[in-house]
């Protein structure tokens, strides 16, 4: 009995580590994204303080990002670290490229955003306009920035 | 358990205890006596997590409500450059954005100007910029409700 409650709490344990780790839940707003593992992120706690953000201080932001993205990935890439990228090879399973761990709240939330307008671009089958990109994040940063 | 080992099982925790306080404490600030943590993220080359924590301190001393206010609604206090867009569509932003704070509306994170410099002077003015962004968090905050 006692080796069953032991191995209950491990199993609790290890899954709660993985949903605080991997996935970011918002049933409310049927908001569902995976967060995949990264040795440069490490705990991926930005990214999911920064969609947080983006729920609570950007609503509309949110629900877009919500609808267009199910998958980030953390790992740096062509964005570089502080950055982001969006693969067109990706594209089938919704991931964006997020690597902003050594950077502020409001930049990565404008990040996930910038990307998302990307992944919206290419589910619409535009060109990948950077332009069209940066005015989103513009906006983003306009929005929770409050001087 | 016998009264030896509690004494020394008490000791153990009350040191650990005591250790992880001052660890906290010198990174970052907090209260157990108020329910108050707040993370002081500095910036390295440009920064100085001290005047930020005696900022904090100057608010205790000085406004009972205004320290609750902070505590309540500010859970991150970083020194940061307040980006005021996005520089790809506007180069000055830095130009712009020097000497300013502010607030991450949906956070409950404060953004100081960089300051490296040590003297009263800086400690104030921290501490008055951290009583304003914690205001725009209440504001935030409630009108959410």
């Amino acid at each position: 009995m006692k080796t069953t409650i032991k191995i209950t709490i491990f199993i609790l344990i290890v899954l709660g580590l993985i949903y605080r780790y991997f996935f970011y839940i918002d049933f409310e707003n049927a908001c569902y994204v995976i967060l995949k593992p990264s040795i440069t992120e490490f705990s991926n706690a930005n990214i999911k303080r920064a969609i947080k953000t983006l729920k609570h201080g950007a609503p509309e932001d949110y629900q877009t990002f919500c609808t267009n993205v199910n998958t980030i990935d953390p790992n740096p890439s062509c964005g570089g670290f502080g950055g982001g990228c969006f693969h067109s090879s990706k594209s089938r399973t919704k991931t964006i490229d997020i690597s902003t761990s050594q950077r502020d709240l409001a930049w990565t939330a404008a990040i996930i955003m910038h990307e998302t307008c990307h992944a919206i671009q290419y589910s619409e089958g535009r060109n990948l306009n950077e332009e069209e990109c940066y005015k989103v994040d513009d906006k983003t940063i306009k929005t929770l920035m409050q001087l | 358990m016998n009264s030896k080992d509690f004494l020394v099982y008490t000791i153990v925790i009350s040191v650990l205890g005591l250790g992880t306080y001052f660890v906290i404490n010198a990174l970052n600030y907090f209260d157990p006596v108020h329910a108050c943590y707040i993370d002081v993220d500095r910036d390295i080359l440009r920064g100085n997590r001290k005047t930020i924590l005696e900022a904090i301190h100057k608010i205790k001393r000085e406004s009972r409500q205004d320290y609750k206010i902070m505590c309540k609604y500010v859970d991150k206090i970083s020194e940061n450059f307040c980006i005021a867009s996005d520089w790809h569509l506007d180069p000055s932003w830095r130009d712009n954005s020097i000497g300013k704070s502010c607030y991450i509306r949906g956070s409950k994170t404060i953004y100081l100007f960089p300051a490296e410099e040590y003297s009263q002077d800086v400690v104030s003015a921290r501490a008055k910029a951290i009583k304003k962004y914690s205001n725009f968090s209440r504001e935030f905050w409630e009108h959410k409700k």
